[in-house]
This record gives C-alpha cells, structure tokens and sequence, in this order.
C-alpha cells in the first residue's frame, strides 16, 4: 500500500472510533496501534504506547497545563472570575458582545505571557465563562470565544511553539518571537470584529447593559485589585524571568487559594472538589496527548509527509498556489494532530521546501504558528474544545465547536491577509539585526 | 532486484538544518551507493521517531534500525560508559571523540551488548555560557548553570547549582534569568542561539568534558545484512567523521558567538589548577559508585588513566596532523579574526 | 456482580486520591522551589524532576475514576441517534475491543517498566529510579481493564 493509502486509512478508522463513542483519547491510540501494526509489527507498534504514555506524563514543559487548569479552579472558586468579569462589565458592557471582546484581549494577554494556548484557554475559560453567562451572554458564544482566543496567545511572545520552530530550523528565536507580535494583534482584531459584527446581527447573543457611572466603575475595580495583584505576580513572574511557566502556575494556585482563604469565599470543601475537578481536566486533556503522540509516531511511519513533498515538489504552478497546497495540508493536519507534535512532524519536511520557493523562514514560521494554533479549535480532534469541554461539563462538543466556527472564519480571514502581507509580519523583526 | 532491498529506519533525535542531522544524510548516502543500492534508508531526523531518552531501547526493541544520541539523557544505565563523561581534561573534542572510541575497543563493556556499535564521540567540549563573567572560580558561586547527569555534578563541584532544562527550553530559560547560563558546548551557541541571551564564554578545557554519543544498530537487523554489506559499515569511516564534525561546528558557535559580541574567556595556569582541584570529587565519587556496584577500585582507576594517556596520545596526533579546534591549548586552538 | 462493580469503583477513587496527592506535591514542589531560590538562595535542585514525576502519579492514577464520571470526551450525539439493538452491540463490541486494547497496554507497560528497573536509569539531577513511575502506569491501567469487563458484562446482560 502507497504511505496515502494507509494514511487515509487510519484516519477512517479513527473516524469510526470517534464515531461509535469511544473516548477521543483512545480512539487514537487504538488506531495508531492498527496502523503501526502494519507499518512495523504488532510488537513494535504496542511498544509505542507505554514508552509515549511515559514521555508525556513525564514532560515538564507539558506541566505547565496542570498547574494552569489548578489556577483557574482555584481562581473560580475564590470568585476571582466573577469580580474580574463586573469590572469588564462596568466598563465595556454597555457595548453589544463587549465582554467578548474583553475575553479575547484578556486570552491575548494572559496567553501571551503563558505561551500555551490549552494552559490560556484552561484558565480563562473558568474564570470567563460563567461570568458571561452570568451576564446573559450565549453559552455557545461565550465558549467559542475563550476555546478560540486562546490560540492567540502562542503568536505573542514567548510561545512554546515558535520556540520549537526555531529550534527545529535553526531560525532566531529572537526574531521569530517579535515576528509574532503584530499577526497575534491582528488576529485579535479580527476575532473582535466578527463577535462585534455577529452580536449586531444577534443582539441576543451579547445583550448590551446599562452604561454605568465613573462611581460605579471605580466601586467594580476596586474590588479587583487582588485579583489584578495575582495576575501582575504570576505575568511579571513570567517576563522578568523569576519563574518557567509550571512555576507560574502554581504559584498563581496558591496566591489563588491565599485570596480564596482571605476572602473568605474558599472553603475546605470547595478546596477539595476544585482540586479534583482541575485534576480531572488535566488528566483528560494529557492522556488525550498521550495517545495523540502515539498517533503521531502512526503518520510519521506512514512516510506521507515525504510522499507529499515530494509530490508538491514535482507541480508546476506558481509558488503562491504551492503556498495554499501547504496550507491546507497544515488545515487537514491540525483537525487530527495536536499542534506541538504537528509542528515537530511537519516542519522538518516542509522548511526546506518553502525556503526553496523563496519564502521568508520566519514569516512561513508565523503562519505555521497559526495554522496549528487554529488546529486547537477545529473538529474533530481540538485540544482547545476539550479543555472548554472538560471546565463546563454540561456543555455538549458540537456546540462548543459550533461556537468557535465564528472565530475560525476570522483567523481564517486574518491568516489571509497576512499570506498576502507578509511584509506586516516581518517589518518588526527586520529591525532588528 | 527491488525486493531484495534491506529498509533500514534511522532515527535521530536532532533537529533539521543541524550539522549533526546532515552528518548522518552523508552516512545514508555514502552508504546507499556503496551498497549499490542493496540497502535503504528512512530517515526520521528531530525526534519524529525517536526522541533522545528513547532512542537506546528504541533502537535495541527493534522501533529504529539505528540510532544517534548521547548516554547523558540515559542516565545510570551505561554506568562503565559514564567514566568517558569525567572531567577527564580532553583538550579538544577532536581528541575526546577518538579517546571514547580507543575506550570502547579496549574494554567493550557488557552494557552495550544487546546492540551492535557502530560509533562513540564525544561531543565539543562543555564551556560555561553565562549571563554575567565568570573569571574565578568564585564567581561562580551560587549561580543556576544547565546541565544534566555528571555535567550537572561539575557544575556543582564548581559551586554553582545545576539545573536540568532540556536544550531547548533552556534559551527561554536564560531570557527570562531562570537560570544563569549553560555548561555546555561552544556550537550550541549557534545551533540553539544561546549567543543571541549569554554574554560571556569560559573555555574550561583544562577539566575539559563533554557528552558521549552512541551511534548503533539493532542487533537483529544488523545479524541480517549480507556479508559485504558488513563490510561497508565496518570500513566506513565514522569516527573520524564524527570527530571532525564535532570539531567544525564548535569552531563555526565560535565564530557565531564572536559576531553576536559573546566575550570568551581563557583561564591563568594557576586558575586551572584550582578548577582541576575543584572537579576532581566528581571522578573520585564515581569511582566510589563504581566500586559499590562490585568493580575493583584498580580497574576502575586504570580506565582513568588509560583515558589520560590516550588523551595525551590524540593531542599529540592533532598537534601533527596540524588540525585546529575551538578551545583548547594555544598550539591546538583556532585563531579568530 | 454488583459487588464487584462497586468493589473497582473504589479502587478508582481511591487511585484518584493518590493522583491528588502527587498533584498537589506538583504545586508544593514548585512553589518551594521558586521560593526558596529566588527569595533564600536555597533551590531544590531536582524541583523538575520531581514535578515530572509527581505528574505521572497524578495523571495516570486519574484514568479510571474518569470512565465512571465520563470526563475522558467522547462524541455522543452521533450514536445517540442510532436504534436500540445496533447501540447495543456496538457498546459491547467497544467494550470488549477495550478489555483486549488495555490488557495489551498493561502487558506492554510492565514489560517496559522492567526493562527500565533493569537498566537502572535515574533522574539525573533528583537520582530518583525512573522504573517505578512506569508501574504506576501500569496500577492506573489495571481497573480501566476491570471497568471494561464489567462494562461488556452489563452490556450483555443488557442493563
Ligand atoms: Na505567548
Ligand atoms: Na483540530
């Protein structure tokens, strides 16, 4: 069988284990395992799994998204989210989906500084999401929106992501990082412009309330400013170097419970339950992982990567279109392939390619950012959806997926514009040597 | 015929664009062509089928055909190999790389049994790459420096305290002063652009140390191939290759480090004396490990000194054959601008 | 049956307490570590490993309970549309592929977990043995194996 052929058919029959409701995590092992058998031997495919399942469990830099989910749950239960969401309300609720809008540029700025964009959406999404819907925001608006805007996080700097592209080519990491700033802006833009426009359309989704006096607003903020506090400790922590990210987040656990306790808003019991209920997302979310690597392994063995650069290299149409073949390649990758080992799979074989077309390696890295980023949000394997999934419970996957439908058409758009632009990208890293 | 065409996966845990994943394209295809064509390879560079802690049981299970990686992300399992990691003094990587393989041809130890040996190197010498000049010994004190297994044990004989950061986190690491810099090799300063977050370089050499790389092959795959096919491995020059890879790309992070304005510092014989004198308990420890685990306190101080004297015999061949590296005593090391 | 039902249940919750535990080590691990580094010149230098390891515990131990609360996300709606009989068998051709996919992964996982506790690999900064963190695995896997034979059980039994 040629590397499509078996390629397309692990996919189906991940398709019909996804189908016939066995767990998303195990779906993929079972599949990889099928497809591995064939590929090497029954043996050697099962000895992926175990060794993988370590690796991942093990991984600090993965750590990091335990200690994010703990932060948010702890940060939910001691209300920071509800304090922080009456102040966005005081000040942007007056405009039609402002809360959203104010969840998408908090996403920006909290996952900017965290460099994942399961650990932003984890944290957030607990925080955001009830207090949106306390304000009668759209379930389905309200989850799409954090799920989505996540993502944007990995764009501005620091990004795990970019880190690993530039290591994996060889790139400046440094420049890769400012290259990152002005797309994650204008994607952003982008996403607060669709929810904008849509809440014009469907006042319902993201009622309007009372334009509120300056008194008011103060009395909102003034609540806040622990809140503020932690989240100064936990960023300022992560930009002036005192802290990795896992560290980050557990510090934010505990300056969460210390407001909690303070508050007197944390209970023993909530403690408890907080601490189960993170645990369990976490759990969820790397065993997903877990099982994703193995599938990983799975496509890396079925050779299509080389099998389809090499095809792209043999085509004779202009580079542009050679660009929008890779783009959809990355498309259709990201809704089965995690975005980390999506990147560590792709990179290496299509790098040089787009380096040969005469693209520039950091903007082709930007891209690259992106479309694994949106990969988190598309069906049917989206980390980013999990995670909204696994914090709100009663909320049903194809809603949540349904919901961040809106905001991939708008990175969509924005990714477009920055094919077209690349000079958007790149003007601030060329300033640099 | 095609059918008869032996498919060989090789696995490597280093990133593409790297010298050390280019070095292994021109062992594939110096090896395809003087097979002619009887075996084939698959490559499977930057951890896309392997990734370093995996890539020893990966390769001896049979996962990958052959493997490249270093006994320092395995930690404890190839504990006979691990004296190659002391802080022997290698002046260059140059001579490290063929001490490792005299090492290895002399005593073969058992660890390595249930795979076939196609290769060791010792990978450039470890230099401190750090935020803030480290002249003295002294200043070393208290500062957090990368580095894993017996690099790691340096680091703390030398006062400051070892942090374990995968390489590449550890760029991230020293931008946001997580830790203080590296002890590592002088061409990560390129390949991992430590150059673009350290300022200052101390060349060590005098404890000079570095990791040691395996290149193998599963057992059965290798018990497969046909005699002649063999052949073109055992005559295949891969030591020497490897150890002038490893010498070029140190000279090339040099280089890099240089142009990103990295200042290097070189040590006074005195001072080398006394960081001589500060590393020594990491060999006298091992030796004590060693000893626990039933090897006689001789032998295990007789590798050490065989590891000296082949020390001294490579420097001596590197000094003739007139090959400069990146650190290293004045008549062995390079000249910059 | 029942017995025995409630008998892995607990098992499960007990297992998800033990993957609390090493959940919070995580954070204390961290917190202390950043504490003492920062603030007394005092860091824990295997804070790292220890927290990988913390992670194993508390990840796979964690598993199981999630099958009986459902939080390891499946896509329901599909097969929520499908008649009663093909639901049926479909749930216990799943649960039966499953008994056989785990006992495969229990196998494999002791089998890797002993090639580690032979080799003797360490943490090499904590010197902590890497071989008892892949046993844990293997505890986590056994009553996923157990859930899935009571599961094809009930199945059959068409409860
Ligand atoms: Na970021
Ligand atoms: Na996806």
């Amino acid at each position: 069988m040629s590397p499509v052929s078996v390629f397309i058919i692990g996919i189906i029959f991940l398709l019909i284990f996804f189908l016939i409701r066995m767990p998303i995590a195990f779906s993929m092992g079972l599949a990889a395992l099928l497809g591995l058998s064939y590929l090497t031997s029954f043996h050697t495919a099962l000895m992926f799994i175990p060794r993988d399942l370590f690796e991942l469990f093990s991984s600090y830099s993965i750590s990091a998204i335990p200690m994010f989910i703990l932060m948010g749950y702890y940060g939910f239960s001691a209300g920071l989210g509800n304090r922080l969401y009456d102040a966005a309300y005081s000040i942007f609720g007056h405009i039609r989906g402002g809360l959203a809008v104010s969840t998408i540029f908090a996403c920006a700025g909290f996952g900017a500084i965290c460099g994942s964009c399961t650990a932003t959406s984890a944290t957030m999404g607990k925080l955001a999401i009830p207090a949106m819907k306390k304000y009668k925001y759209n379930d389905m608006i309200a989850a799409g929106c954090v799920a989505a805007s996540g993502t944007l996080g990995i764009l501005i700097p620091p990004s795990v992501v970019l880190l690993v592209y530039g290591i994996i080519t060889s790139e400046s990491i440094g420049k890769l990082f400012i290259a990152g700033i002005v797309p994650g802006i204008i994607l952003a833009i982008c996403m607060s412009l669709a929810v904008y426009i849509y809440c014009l359309k469907n006042p319902h989704v993201g009622p309007p309330g009372e334009k509120m006096a300056f008194k008011e607003r103060m009395k909102a903020i003034g609540k806040v400013i622990d809140v503020l506090l932690l989240f100064i400790l936990v960023i300022g922590g992560l930009i002036f170097g005192f802290f990795t990210p896992t560290q980050a987040g557990g510090v934010g656990a505990v300056g969460a419970i210390i407001i909690g306790l303070a508050r007197r808003e944390l209970t023993w019991k909530a403690f408890v339950e907080n601490t189960k209920e993170a645990l369990r997302t976490s759990c969820m979310i790397l065993t997903i992982m877990g099982f994703a690597t193995v599938f990983g392994h799975f496509i890396t063995l079925s050779n299509i990567t080389f099998m389809l650069s090499d095809w792209i290299t043999t085509l004779k149409i202009p580079s542009f279109f050679i660009m929008m073949i890779i783009m959809v390649i990355f498309l259709i990758g990201g809704c089965f392939v995690d975005s980390l080992p999506f990147m560590i799979l792709t990179v290496p074989i299509f790098y040089p390619l787009v380096k040969n077309l005469g693209y520039d390696p950091i903007w082709f890295g930007v891209i690259v950012t992106i479309l694994t980023g949106v990969g988190t949000i598309t069906p049917p394997v989206g980390i980013n959806v999990y995670v909204i999934k696994g914090i709100t419970n009663d909320l049903p996957l194809e809603v949540i997926f349904k919901g961040t439908f809106l905001f991939f058409a708008a990175m969509m758009v924005g990714t477009i514009l920055l094919i077209m632009f690349p000079s958007w990208t790149l003007f601030l890293p060329n300033l640099v040597r | 015929s095609f059918s008869d065409t032996i498919q060989l996966k090789w696995a490597n845990y280093f990133p593409i664009g790297t010298a050390h994943t280019k070095i292994m394209e021109v062992f594939i295809k110096d090896i395809e062509a003087k097979t002619n064509g009887k075996v084939k390879f698959n490559y499977y560079p930057a951890g896309t089928l392997l990734t370093a802690p995996k890539m020893y049981d990966g390769v001896e299970k049979g996962m990958a055909d052959l493997g490249f990686a270093n006994i320092g992300y395995t930690f404890g399992r190839f504990k006979e190999t691990e004296v190659l990691d002391m802080p022997i003094g290698y002046n260059t990587e140059w001579v490290a790389t063929h001490v490792s393989n005299d090492f290895y041809k002399k005593f073969k130890p058992k660890e390595w049994d249930k795979v076939h040996v196609l290769a060791f190197s010792i990978c450039g010498l470890n230099v401190l790459q750090t935020t803030k000049p480290v002249n003295k010994l002294e200043d070393l004190k208290g500062m957090n420096i990368r580095g894993t297994g017996y690099v790691g044990e340096v680091v703390s004989a030398l006062g400051g305290t070892p942090r374990a950061i995968s390489t590449p986190e550890a760029y991230d690491a020293v931008l946001k002063k997580v830790i203080d810099g590296l002890y590592i090799s002088m061409e990560t300063l390129q390949a991992f652009r430590y150059a673009e977050v350290v300022k200052y370089v101390t060349e060590i050499w005098p404890i000079g140390q570095g990791y040691t790389f395996y290149l193998i092959m599963n057992k059965d795959a290798w018990n497969k191939l046909p005699a002649d096919v063999k052949k073109v491995f055992d005559e295949y020059p891969f030591e020497e290759k490897l150890a002038k890879m490893w010498n070029e790309i140190d000279i090339a992070g040099k280089k890099f480090g240089i142009e990103k304005g990295v200042k290097f510092i070189q040590l006074s014989p005195e001072e080398s004396k006394k960081w001589i004198k500060a590393a020594d308990p990491v060999i006298e420890k091992y030796v004590k490990t060693m000893v626990s685990t039933g090897k006689s306190e001789k032998e295990v101080r007789g590798w050490i000194s065989y590891l000296k004297e082949r020390r001294d015999y490579w420097t001596k061949k590197q000094k003739e054959l007139g090959i400069k590296s990146s650190t290293g005593p004045d008549f062995l090391r390079a000249e910059f601008k | 049956m029942e017995r025995f039902e409630r008998f892995v249940k607990n098992i499960s919750k007990t297992l998800e307490w033990v993957g609390v535990v090493g959940y919070l080590i995580m954070v204390l691990v961290n917190v202390i570590d950043v504490v003492g580094s920062k603030f007394f010149h005092f860091p824990l230098p295997g804070a790292f490993e220890v927290t990988s390891f913390a992670q194993v515990i508390a990840i796979a131990l964690t598993i199981p309970i999630g099958l009986y609360l459902g939080f390891h996300i499946s896509i329901d709606f599909i097969l929520e549309r499908f008649p009663d009989v093909p639901k049926k068998l479909i749930n216990i051709f799943v649960s039966i592929v499953f008994v056989i996919f785990f006992g495969l992964i229990l196998y494999q996982t002791l089998e890797y977990a002993y090639s580690l506790q032979i080799s003797d690999e360490i943490g090499s900064v904590s010197k902590i043995p890497l071989f008892p963190f892949a046993y844990v695995i293997a505890i986590g896997i056994v009553p996923v194996i157990l859930f899935y034979i009571i599961k094809t059980i009930t199945s059959i039994k068409g409860r």
